[in-house]
């Protein structure tokens, strides 16, 4: 196959697949969500907890600014990262958040709350 | 370099062959709102596979309108509540996730398949996973199904190129592996599959509409 036409048939797949993606537009902003799920289990990662809590916490407050919706559980993750590094106060805040969005966590929710800020709900 | 690489994206639920539309009859008596993704079982020959999967799995759910809990604080909350492994975490009884999680469904996913095998003349990548979605206080089956996605990189040209090429794609898999993208293929493709895919849930702004279409067609 000759350079160039390699070249067309990379674009024309390029274009589909692009496409193909604009015909539904999400119904959330994912950022570096699942990035950093990934990043906290790779074993030679040198994964930070404190620089993801920061970059996503930065990432939901320009999802919100930009009217736009923040994943489901991404709140809670980032309020689990900041209890676990013994940052409870503002864990605890990120946690009420993913309750007040998805009440669909509000067990889950009260239960970490319970068990990790001595807090009963 | 004389080396192109394709796509074959192939699925099948639960049966394979070619299986008849799924019944959706029980999914629709017990129509979930939130979906607890617990850690994959990992039935392949290669340990990473499990977590690099989990990280790919919660997007594709949500997109089509379920709350998915944080796959990564579920993983970790099981794991510090004694449940070491994602097969100890599979056997924890559904009952007692409803109590923890206040989840509607749970998925199990088990990866059967997961890696990259080299022949002289090309490579193949291969990703196969096996989903059950069930609800937790019924226990009922609401939905199975099977994704594979392959991913071969070949050669049209001569056999001195298709060995260079060979060693090409085994120096750059080692460096860049391809299974992560062909899971989260498998996976997104397998929930949003037209025929034998998750019904919509109640968040996604189709909900209704797909709701009654699949419950004209269950009658």
């Amino acid at each position: 196959m000759e350079p160039g036409r390699l070249v067309m048939r990379a674009a024309g797949l390029t274009l589909v697949l692009s496409t193909a993606a604009c015909a539904t537009p999400d119904l959330y902003s994912w950022g570096r969500y699942e990035d950093s799920i990934a990043a906290m289990y790779a074993t030679s990662s040198g994964y930070d907890p404190a620089a993801e809590v920061a970059r996503l916490s930065q990432q939901v407050e320009e999802t919100a600014h930009r009217g736009q919706r923040v994943p489901p559980g991404l709140r809670a993750h980032i309020g689990f990262l900041l209890i676990e590094a013994g940052n409870a106060e503002r864990g605890v805040q990120y946690l009420r958040a993913e309750k007040e969005a998805f009440p669909e966590s509000s067990v889950f929710v009260d239960g970490i709350l319970a068990r990790y800020h001595g807090n009963e709900p | 370099m004389r080396t192109f690489a394709w796509w074959i994206l192939a699925m099948c639920s639960a049966g394979c062959g070619s299986p008849p539309p799924h019944d959706y009859r029980a999914y629709l008596a017990h129509m979930p709102r939130s979906i607890l993704v617990l850690p994959p079982v990992n039935d392949s020959l290669e340990p990473q596979a499990p977590n690099a999967f989990l990280a790919s799995v919660t997007r594709p759910l949500a997109e089509r309108g379920y709350y998915v809990f944080p796959v990564a604080v579920v993983e970790a909350y099981m794991r510090q509540n004694g449940r070491p492994t994602p097969a100890d975490m599979h056997a924890v009884a559904p009952s007692k996730l409803v109590e923890v999680f206040g989840a509607d469904a749970a998925l199990y996913i088990h990866i059967k398949d997961w890696g990259t095998s080299y022949a002289v003349l090309n490579s193949a990548s291969r990703v196969v996973i096996d989903c059950r979605l069930v609800d937790l206080r019924s226990e009922a089956l609401l939905w199975t199904g099977s994704g594979m996605a392959v991913e071969n990189s070949g050669n049209g040209g001569s056999l001195v190129g298709a060995l260079a090429s060979a060693l090409v794609n085994q120096v750059a898999a080692s460096v860049h592996d391809p299974c992560p993208a062909l899971a989260r293929r498998a996976s997104s493709s397998l929930f949003a599959h037209p025929r034998h895919g998750l019904l919509l849930g109640w968040r996604h702004p189709d909900f209704e509409r797909d709701q009654v279409a699949h419950r004209a067609a269950a009658q």
